[in-house]
């Protein structure tokens, strides 16, 4: 299915653009920068997209429609970050669709409850040993802010200010989330470590 | 620090998103601490597997054409301004990454100096400026055996007016260091002594209206730090780098 949004969502940290230099430029400048600080992401754009939503067709139309969002916006682009920037198009995207599919069944997630991860039990350092295939699992079984927090920062790789650009939250928002995140990840790998034995 | 607050933090320790003070608590924490440092060990373990590659998706080849194609003909500069565009994206290249590598030097040895003022200070704020007090040198170098895993060069320089208070143990650079107290009037001068291999990054600085003098000697990396005027504490300095 072709992926859409409104043309209301907001274009993360838009209105930041500050007079920066090198934003009034010809257009022939334009394309040839927007190719290279926006372009360069596209493997980050569908690697976050896919694991939001958990469908190639999916996650190819919203990053498709992503990048002629930022295409379009790019003159808002205030030059520090592209790929944070480009994320928070992306995930902007993934969020509207998926609330559009799902009925707006979205928990606010920081105030879900979690169990306490304070245990480091022999038997929780197995789980180490588990492979790459339960961990998938888990992480597609976290609710979506999770997931994307927990992609954003291990597979992407970006700093708490780079998710806290990118997904438009409070830098102490995105430790305590992250936080949370890990702990549910460590809950559903140990739980998976028992049932395997069992 | 109690382990529930230092697991809270654990994850930000783990990710390098603590600032100084805080990261300093947990590195202090953890090492005291087995079941953090299992935590921690066992979060690096995670996170290699999980960065190995296996988990990430590469976007289709046919989407990156297809987005090309929506957004239009590339507009490229024309073929003339080539060769002069390549230069001069190579020529702002060399400079940026040049001066990315003097920041980076800067900001090194910047961090260096600003912890050793911070421990200054905090030695001062908490009172607790000496670990064992002494003007005996036979009395301070030993104590530092077996709590660190050197033997820091001991001097008492009272005769030069800058009498040995006594000793503590810091951390500073990532490692536990021994830091000898000096004092002159009523100035104290903290010594932070460490085994180092790397030399230079010598010199004086002044941070937060303390003077700190770096110099390395013998395979040791010693940082002196104080609020004494700097002609003193260079004068201090010489007397030391002389015994």
């Amino acid at each position: 299915m072709r992926a859409t949004f409104s043309d209301t969502v907001t274009v993360s940290h838009a209105s930041v653009s500050e007079p920066s230099l090198g934003r009034t430029m010809p257009t022939s400048r334009f394309a040839a920068d927007f190719e290279q600080v926006i372009l360069p992401h596209l493997n980050s754009a569908y690697n976050l997209a896919r694991w939001l939503l958990g469908d190639d067709g999916d996650a190819q139309d919203v990053v498709h429609d992503s990048f002629l969002r930022a295409h379009r916006y790019f003159d808002s682009f205030d030059g520090s970050d592209g790929r944070a920037w480009l994320l928070g198009i992306v995930r902007n995207a993934c969020f509207t669709l998926l609330r559009g599919k799902k009925g707006q069944q979205s928990t606010p997630v920081d105030t879900l409850d979690v169990a306490s991860g304070g245990d480091t039990s022999p038997e929780r350092m197995l789980i180490l040993e588990e492979d790459l295939g339960a961990l998938r699992n888990c992480i597609e079984a976290l609710p979506p802010e999770y997931r994307e927090i927990v992609v954003l920062r291990e597979l992407e790789e970006l700093s708490y200010k780079e998710i806290s650009s990118a997904a438009g939250l409070p830098p102490g928002t995105v430790m305590s989330r992250l936080n949370r995140a890990r702990i549910r990840l460590e809950t559903c790998l140990k739980g998976k470590a028992k049932g395997g034995r069992q | 620090m109690t382990c529930s607050v230092a697991r809270e933090l654990l994850g930000a320790y783990f990710d390098g998103e603590l600032d100084a003070s805080a990261e300093l608590q947990l590195r202090l924490h953890v090492a005291d601490c087995e079941g953090c440092a299992a935590e921690l060990q066992r979060m690096q373990m995670r996170r290699e597997l999980m960065r190995g590659g296996g988990l990430s998706y590469q976007a289709p080849a046919a989407l990156e054409a297809r987005i090309r194609k929506s957004l239009g003909p590339r507009r490229t500069p024309s073929s003339g301004w080539r060769p002069f565009l390549a230069i001069a994206a190579a020529v702002l290249f060399v400079s940026v990454v040049s001066v990315r590598l003097m920041q980076m030097r800067t900001q090194t040895s910047d961090t260096i100096a600003e912890q050793a003022v911070s421990s200054h200070v905090r030695a001062l704020m908490t009172g607790h400026t000496t670990d064992i007090i002494s003007t005996d040198r036979h009395t301070v170098k030993p104590w530092f055996n077996g709590r660190v895993d050197f033997s820091p060069p001991v001097v008492d320089l009272a005769g030069q007016g800058f009498p040995l208070l006594g000793g503590r143990l810091d951390y500073i650079a990532g490692r536990s260091v021994a830091t000898l107290v000096y004092g002159r009037r009523k100035h104290l001068i903290d010594v932070f002594i460490w085994p180092s291999t790397h030399d230079g990054a010598g010199g004086t600085v002044s941070a937060q209206g303390y003077n700190v003098v770096r110099w390395t000697r013998g395979g040791m990396s010693l940082v002196a730090v104080s609020d004494l005027n700097k002609a003193e504490l260079d004068q201090f300095v010489n007397q030391l780098r002389k015994e």
